[in-house]
């Protein structure tokens, strides 16, 4: 199989589309309200601190993985953990690690998509929708549009249709075919368009109050409150991290997993997080605020998760030449988010290949099906119940984009930095320009990395605990989410689809591992090495 | 003020990139980069504080870009 495997065409094909997967919605639209709500300037310092301490290691670590791994003709992340875990455990209890890390890569993958693609459809909607200048009437109150919008079972269906379909297009392309190409085009057009965007923003001046102006936007976002600095920020430092990297998903080892077995790791993996952080720190701090500040004041840019279906809309249609720009502005999430989509795509699509011998062209589809089967709950809350909670989306959020991220991310760290110890060192540095540090290996990426990561994982669960999340009563779930009571068998419905989509991981990572390494999980030692 | 801020900032990012020398791409992106940028958003109003803080953050970032992306260019049209 590994003679067989697709491989990245050139280096700058490959970082582009790395920088495809991290780059995506929460770049742009998450980062913002996060950093304006969480002090601001001083918001920064755990960023820095959580991208150091967490972000890059995990980067490493995980790029390390997949490399491994598509040497070894696999692209998902079980048999990668039970490579590296049988470096420090028995076979048997490696395929028990692994299963264990597939399960939550499995279950990210599968429900984080099924609610993420119908986010991308939303982007694709408005971005007609602003060219066509369906919401420009200034009678049109953008929060009901936004009701009506998900509430509209043609509009939800037929761009979260397309975007599906586009999606599994790409995929069933290939690696160099499909995802690098893509992503090649992709890319420039989302940093070209960013670059535009912010410019515009910045230079707005002050439209509708002379105290509401760009600049104090940006003063706004960038300003160190440090009374608001807690350990409650920290923590949405560190969650942004996860986020924004795309780190705990599977998806960075499934992409490096088509890598030859000599290609560069580290110096790969610090541009992906570059360019990353260009688009986030850069272009995402500096367009959704200053525009919503200067046309809006405070209290626009307060709206958080609102403010770019809810607010911004508000200020396109003021704005000369709104159409063009709120189009370019959903048009840039569109590709941020598919970008990133057709990661988890391509996770679905190896599994596939791998495990059930589907080929690459129908997997994709097959891929595009399953989200779509399992996201129609998601779809179809709105429109059947005429609510705007959306709260089995929310609940899918909850464990799966906040929580399962973080647990992946401390199982990953553990077995290859940990576990593994200098071997994976060694491993990490092999055809690297830049090397690793050992002293930064040994002192960052294999005690106090975990370690952070645990911290956050104890708070998160306390949290959680605190506010009800681990109960299964109807009444207490739509209570800790803030939704309408009616809502209650959706917010359960969630939860099982979860329990089931894990039960699912463990088991088809297990059989994963087990179709591989049988033999040397009955003989208890290593039999198979490349 | 900001104009000169700004020619220093796109300078400094600009020299960063195609310099081969890590010290000087530090210099270049980060020193000069994150001074012009700081000048430019104080010019335009922006308080100190925020625009101190601002400066930082995107100095880093230029500077990180710089420190990499072309570097892995270099080395992809090398042939490695």
């Amino acid at each position: 199989m590994a003679e067989t495997r697709d491989t990245w065409g050139t280096k700058i094909g490959l970082i582009l589309a790395m920088a495809g997967n991290a780059v995506g919605l929460g770049n742009f639209w998450r980062f913002p309200y996060q950093a304006a709500s969480n002090g601001g300037g001083s918001f920064m310092i755990p960023y820095f601190f959580a991208l150091f301490l967490l972000g890059i290691p995990l980067m490493l670590v995980e790029w390390t993985q997949g490399r491994t791994g598509g040497k070894y003709g696999h692209g998902t992340v079980a048999p990668m953990l039970y490579l590296h875990a049988r470096e420090a455990v028995s076979p048997s209890a490696a395929a028990i690690i692994g299963a264990l890390g597939g399960m939550f890569a499995f279950s990210v993958m599968a429900l984080l998509t099924s609610y993420y693609s119908q986010i991308i459809g939303w982007t694709l909607g408005y971005s007609y929708l602003s060219l066509t200048g369906a919401y420009m009437d200034k009678a049109v109150n953008t929060g009901q549009f936004f009701v009506n919008y998900i509430q509209n079972p043609v509009y939800v269906f037929v761009f979260w249709g397309i975007a599906l379909v586009l999606m599994a297009y790409t995929v069933s392309g290939g690696v160099q075919g499909g995802i690098e190409k893509w992503a090649s085009v992709m890319m420039p057009i989302l940093y070209v368009f960013g670059v535009i965007l912010a410019i515009r923003a910045i230079t707005l001046g002050a439209p509708v109050k002379p105290e509401w102006s760009a600049i104090k936007g940006l003063d706004y976002l960038w300003e160190p409150r440090w009374a608001d600095l807690t350990w409650k920020s920290a923590l949405a430092a560190a969650g942004q991290i996860f986020f924004t990297l795309s780190v705990g998903m599977g998806i960075i080892q499934n992409y490096a997993s088509y890598l030859k077995p000599d290609d560069d790791i580290v110096l790969s993996g610090l541009a992906t997080v570059s360019l990353n952080e260009f688009a986030e720190v850069i272009l995402g701090g500096s367009i959704a605020i200053p525009i919503a500040y200067a046309y809006l004041g405070p209290k626009g840019v307060g709206a958080g998760v609102g403010l770019s279906f809810i607010s911004l809309p508000n200020v396109f249609r003021d704005l000369p030449g709104g159409q063009l720009w709120g189009a370019m502005w959903f048009f840039l999430l569109f590709i941020a988010g598919f970008t990133s989509a057709i990661a988890m795509f391509n996770y679905l699509a190896a599994m596939l290949e791998e495990d059930a011998g589907i080929n690459r062209r129908v997997g994709a589809y097959v891929a595009a099906l399953t989200f779509f089967i399992i996201g129609l709950p998601v779809a179809l809350e709105p429109i059947l119940t005429k609510t705007a909670d959306l709260a089995y989306l929310t609940e899918l959020d909850n464990w799966v984009g906040s929580y399962f991220l973080v647990v992946l991310g401390l199982i990953e760290v553990l077995v290859t930095a940990t576990m593994w110890g200098h071997g994976a060192w060694e491993e990490m540095n092999r055809g690297a320009y830049v090397k690793v540090p050992k002293w930064y290996f040994d002192i960052f990426m294999r005690w106090i990395t975990p370690i952070y990561i645990a911290v956050i994982l104890f708070f998160s669960t306390l949290d959680y605990a605190k506010g009800g999340y681990f109960s299964f009563n109807p009444d207490t779930l739509v209570k800790y989410l803030g939704v309408d009571p009616k809502l209650g068998p959706w917010v359960l419905t969630a939860r099982i689809v979860i329990i089931v989509v894990l039960v699912i991981g463990f088991f088809v990572s297990y059989k994963s591992i087990k179709r591989s390494y049988g033999e040397e999980i009955a003989q208890g030692k290593v039999l198979i090495r490349r | 003020m900001a104009w000169i801020g700004l020619i220093l900032f796109l300078a400094g990012v600009a020299y960063g990139w195609v310099a081969s020398n890590v010290w000087v791409k530090l210099v270049s992106a980060f020193i000069v980069g994150g001074i012009g940028w700081y000048m430019t958003m104080t010019a335009l109003g922006m308080s100190k504080s925020s625009a101190a803080f601002m400066a930082l953050a995107w100095a880093f970032i230029f500077w990180f870009v710089d420190a990499t992306v072309p570097t892995l260019t270099t080395i992809d049209s090398a042939g490695k």
